[in-house]
């Protein structure tokens, strides 16, 4: 673990919130991440909007040092890996499952994977609506009224927190939010856009600021 | 006296019509072959002046069968910055033709002529076309162009004075450019409203033919006769101290409403004009249907709807925006109202130019200042007009977006040949001194996209063929490029429609998405509500209830002019000195007595800085009084400089006036200003590095990468949105900045950063001044009449220096409304 990252206990597990934007779950060898949206920029280029391919590559080159650091078993990914039909960059991306061919990935299926499902079989994925793990279940949607004994973990909201200070002075933030109910992850991919979320005093959020994860008191 | 010159003169003498000096001046220059600029304001004749000249050689070419000769190819090409001229001056040039007994055709070539007439054009185009600088270039497209032009005698640039120093007017400099190499013997004429700089916008318009001496200038030497009028209110103690929408003076105007004929009245946004309709409309109901609205969101049909009943006298008054600063004659226009100030002397006059439009006539104007400093703006625009101090338009040297955009145009019509075209580009005043470099990085560009997009089709629009010729064969780009052409940047707009059909006009994509259905908003003087959003339009029916939201509408803030700037600090100075005898510094004297009670009325020798603390923090504000642009460069400067000193973060507000720097703890101005925290030297690097420029610079960006082609907004009916192309924009120029700093787009729009936002040489020029000024800090315990509208300002700059987690620690979380 290094200096920027946090650990919690949640459930009896050691997560290790990281400021890429992913969790890493002791107990199971896995990094655990949401909303990539992989191939943005190629669907964009190819509706005329310029979008450089370097986000992509981007994506997966810290996805790799991730990889280095924790040497996981799987790679968990609560939906929206791809951002839209099968485009260019899937060669890349299929190339760089190839490459990591052992580390094992599953992906919760999100609104934007509808597109391409056909597709997942070759590359390298185990897919579904949602995934068990106890003590989690891991979905791209959160699961408000949740009736397994288990604590949903989900993406899709790309969650953040606004703050505000004297001096007319405001800071948005990515987080990581871990309600009494469920939790969220925030989105991995470049430019994916957030969501201000209202987090109540007691619960717990982690805000990745400056390259570092901290706990909000 | 030659058969043409005696025919024009018959024609003038049944019109009863004099032949001006001027006129008569201009066609024989014309005649003999030179080049020129005439300067005559609106409504002096000046179309005639340079029509006849044209119909002159005519005739003298034809003696005998002038008025038999048909099919004459494209001879007269009128170039005017606004579509709505042009219908004007057809039908002006169509009756002197039909008189005449000349069988000539005026045609229209714009955006707002349909595709059928086009088509007709293009088989068999009229003797004389009246275009705008973008419909140029679009036949400059056209394959097998120069077609054409192969019988062209004569270019007229219209209002050269609004398009020079705009990438408008690059692009009739390049157009010109390929004209005359089709035609060397082109006669070029410009005509141009009084500017500060006439020499310099001639040479601009002809290039290198400039120097043959060949070209000269005319002036037309009339005097228009400006009334100016301040409205002013009845006690200077309920007036507000700051504010843009000036309603509270409406019941003052009613009265000058219904004492004309026809009222313009100029306001300085689409929305204050919506506004401003609006309250018209509820405090007179019996003015319902005699007064209009116009602005340039609003539908065609509107506008030439209000435009042609204003011409035909049967409007008493007209809300509009600069939409309708130029052009269109509309002589029953008596008078002008201008809401809030003009922000420069030129503006003022060409808008108070709108009434008495007969030559000869007396123009009047009345000025309704929006808060209670801009008296001291009537004083100084009175002296202004007095003294007809005018601003000169600085021209753009060398766009690399319009270039790349003017090459890919010829390389999807005909093709070009590299070598023709870089001789031909030397020769316009823009790209006079391009390099070596700077083409070779176009030309690469164009065909490979360069060194980051190297890799993607998508960019590689232009290929060489096996002769050298450059050429783009992809019928999809050239499809997409012909969409784009033009140097106007905008957001994407949303057509507003009603359920019935018919159209209102189109508004900003980002005003409509901020509203949900069911809300209610101000559009085309009618209240609205929104009932469902569908292939870019917004479906609306009439509503009732005044809880409606008023667009509000992007588009910079327009500033100071230098000229205004200069004379307004002597107006200032002199209000100080007290004595004056101008009715409006006498308004305002309770209020300048306060600003002198609670600190101090700067002089001209003096530079004011006020210091005072609120439960906000600490506000510092500084008087230069040069204007929103170079008040945005100096105050990240300061920001920067001090935030050097000290971990501290900025929110930064500004108005024409001066500006404010507000932090969450002390700022230590005392001590900056020992370290001459003021000082010119090191300007530029502490601009490049304050951080406020790289974000100017994305800004500028956003518009160069639509001009360069970068970004195509869409095929109709599939537009874009708008908050996508600016993502996309603002993700190349990181890309650039990380991995081709040195790309020439990115240059770009550093260097217009600091030309046209930052205005580098003016503000080079105020923090000069304020060296030899005495710098006066106050340390006041209230906002004072200065300082206070610089405060209420909630759209703020940012800076910092400090860490954000140490920021983090002294904010509060915000809480959300909706919570998820």
């Amino acid at each position: 673990m290094r200096n920027c990252d946090l650990s919690i206990t949640l459930k009896n597990q050691q997560l290790i919130l990281l400021p890429e934007k992913a969790v890493y779950w002791v107990e199971q060898a896995a990094l655990i991440i949401t909303d990539i949206h992989l191939g943005k920029s190629g669907h964009f280029r190819k509706n005329g909007i310029a979008v450089p391919q370097s986000v992509n590559n981007k994506n997966l080159r810290v996805l790799d040092t991730l990889i280095q650091l924790f040497k996981p078993s799987q790679i968990i990914c609560l939906g929206d890996l791809f951002h839209s039909h099968k485009n260019s960059e899937w060669a890349t991306f299929s190339t760089w499952r190839n490459q990591n061919s052992n580390v094992e990935m599953h992906l919760a299926i999100g609104n934007h994977d509808e597109y391409s499902m056909h597709e997942f079989n070759d590359l390298l994925l185990n897919f579904s609506d949602q995934m068990i793990a106890d003590p989690f279940l891991f979905t791209h949607y959160p699961v408000v009224d949740n009736e397994l004994p288990l604590y949903p973990i989900s993406g899709h909201i790309h969650p953040s927190v606004k703050f505000k200070g004297k001096g007319r002075q405001t800071v948005h933030a990515p987080c990581f939010y871990f309600g009494d109910n469920y939790g969220l992850l925030p989105a991995f991919g470049q430019f994916t856009g957030m969501h201000n979320i209202s987090p109540k005093p007691d619960e717990l959020v982690a805000i990745i600021i400056e390259n570092e994860v901290v706990k909000l008191p | 006296m030659s058969k043409g010159n005696q025919i024009i003169q018959r024609w003038f003498k049944k019109k009863d019509w004099q032949i001006f000096d001027f006129q008569r001046e201009v066609w024989d220059a014309f005649l003999a072959g030179k080049n020129g600029l005439l300067n005559a304001p609106t409504g002096s004749g000046k179309t005639f002046a340079l029509w006849m000249p044209n119909l002159i050689r005519w005739i003298d070419e034809h003696p005998d069968d002038y008025q038999e000769k048909l099919d004459n190819g494209l001879k007269v090409l009128w170039i005017t910055p606004l579509r709505a001229l042009a219908k004007d001056i057809q039908s002006a040039l169509q009756t002197s033709l039909d008189e005449m007994g000349i069988p000539w055709e005026v045609g229209r070539r714009t955006g707002d002529v349909a595709q059928s007439v086009k088509q007709k054009q293009n088989r068999r185009m009229p003797e004389v076309l009246i275009t705008t600088p973008e419909s140029v270039h679009i036949l400059l497209a056209q394959k097998n162009y120069p077609r054409h032009f192969k019988n062209l005698d004569a270019v007229i640039v219209d209002e050269w004075h609004e398009l020079l120093g705009s990438k408008r007017g690059i692009q009739v400099e390049l157009g010109l450019s390929r004209l005359k190499a089709m035609r060397p013997e082109l006669s070029v004429w410009g005509i141009s409203a009084t500017i500060g700089n006439l020499g310099q916008a001639l040479e601009v318009l002809l290039g290198a033919d400039h120097s043959s001496g060949n070209s000269v200038i005319v002036r037309a030497d009339i005097k228009k006769d400006i009334k100016i009028h301040s409205v002013l209110p009845d006690e200077i103690d309920n007036f507000p101290w700051y504010g843009h929408l000036g309603l509270n003076l409406l019941p003052k105007i009613l009265p000058i409403i219904d004492d004309h004929q026809s009222t313009l009245i100029f306001t300085n946004t689409r929305g204050q004009s919506e506004l401003w309709f609006q309250r018209i409309l509820d405090a007179r109901p019996d003015l319902a249907g005699a007064i209009a609205i116009h602005h340039g969101s609003l539908d065609r049909n509107v506008r030439e709807w209000v435009e042609a009943s204003l011409h035909e006298g049967i409007l008493k008054a007209v809300v509009c925006t600069s939409s309708l600063d130029l052009g269109v004659d509309f002589s029953p226009v008596d008078t002008v109202i201008q809401i809030g100030s003009p922000k420069g002397v030129a503006r003022f006059m060409q808008r108070a130019g709108r009434s008495g439009h007969q030559p000869g006539a007396t123009s009047t104007i009345h000025f309704v200042p929006t808060h209670a400093l801009e008296l001291i703006e009537a004083a100084a625009l009175k002296k202004a007009v007095d003294e007809s101090e005018l601003e000169s338009k600085e021209p753009i040297l060398k766009p690399m977006d319009v270039l790349v955009q003017y090459m890919v145009t010829l390389a999807v019509s005909d093709g070009f040949i590299p070598e023709t075209i870089l001789s031909e580009l030397r020769q316009t005043f823009a790209y006079q001194t391009l390099t070596g470099y700077e083409w070779d990085w176009v030309l690469t560009f164009i065909t490979t996209g360069g060194k980051s997009l190297g890799k993607y089709p998508e960019y590689s629009k232009v290929i060489i063929d096996e002769e050298g010729v450059y050429k783009v064969i992809d019928r999809k780009i050239a499809r997409r490029h012909r969409m784009s052409i033009g140097t106007i940047s905008s957001d994407s707009m949303i057509r507003v429609k009603y359920l019935s059909g018919g159209s209102l006009g189109a508004i900003e994509e980002t005003f409509i998405s901020s509203l949900n259905i069911g809300d209610k908003f101000w559009f085309a003087g009618r209240n609205l509500e929104l009932i469902q959003i569908k292939e870019n339009s917004a479906f609306v029916r009439r509503a009732k209830g005044t809880k409606s939201k008023v667009p509000s509408y992007m588009g910079g803030r327009m500033s100071l002019s230098s000229n205004m700037s200069k004379i307004l600090r002597r107006t200032m100075q002199e209000a100080s000195e007290g004595g004056t005898g101008m009715i409006e510094l006498e308004t305002i004297s309770p209020i300048l007595d306060i600003q002198k009670d609670w600190s101090i009325l700067p002089g001209e020798n003096q530079f004011l800085i006020e210091k005072s603390f609120s439960r906000e923090g600490c506000h510092v504000f500084f008087f230069p009084f040069e204007g929103r642009y170079v008040h945005e460069g100096m105050s990240s400067l300061i920001a920067h400089r001090i935030s050097k000193m000290t971990p501290i973060t900025f929110s930064i507000a500004m108005n024409d006036y001066g500006f404010e720097l507000l932090s969450d703890q002390d700022i230590p101005i005392e001590e900056a200003l020992e370290n001459n925290v003021l000082s010119p030297d090191h300007l530029i690097k502490d601009i490049q590095s304050s951080l406020n420029n790289s974000e100017l610079a994305k800004r500028r960006f956003w518009e160069i990468c639509q001009v360069a082609g970068l970004v195509f907004h869409g095929f109709p009916g599939e537009q874009r949105k708008s908050r996508h192309l600016r993502m996309s924009t603002s993700l190349l120029f990181d890309v650039f900045m990380e991995y081709e700093p040195e790309h020439l787009l990115i240059q770009q729009a550093f260097d217009e950063v600091m030309f046209f936002q930052l205005d580098e040489i003016r503000l080079r020029k105020a923090l000069m001044k304020i060296q030899n000024q005495e710098i006066v800090l106050n340390h006041t315990e209230r906002f004072t009449p200065y300082a206070f509208p610089i405060m209420v300002d909630r759209l703020r700059e940012k800076l910092s220096s400090e860490k954000l987690l140490d920021r983090i620690k002294k904010m509060q979380l915000q809480l959300e409304k909706h919570v998820k």
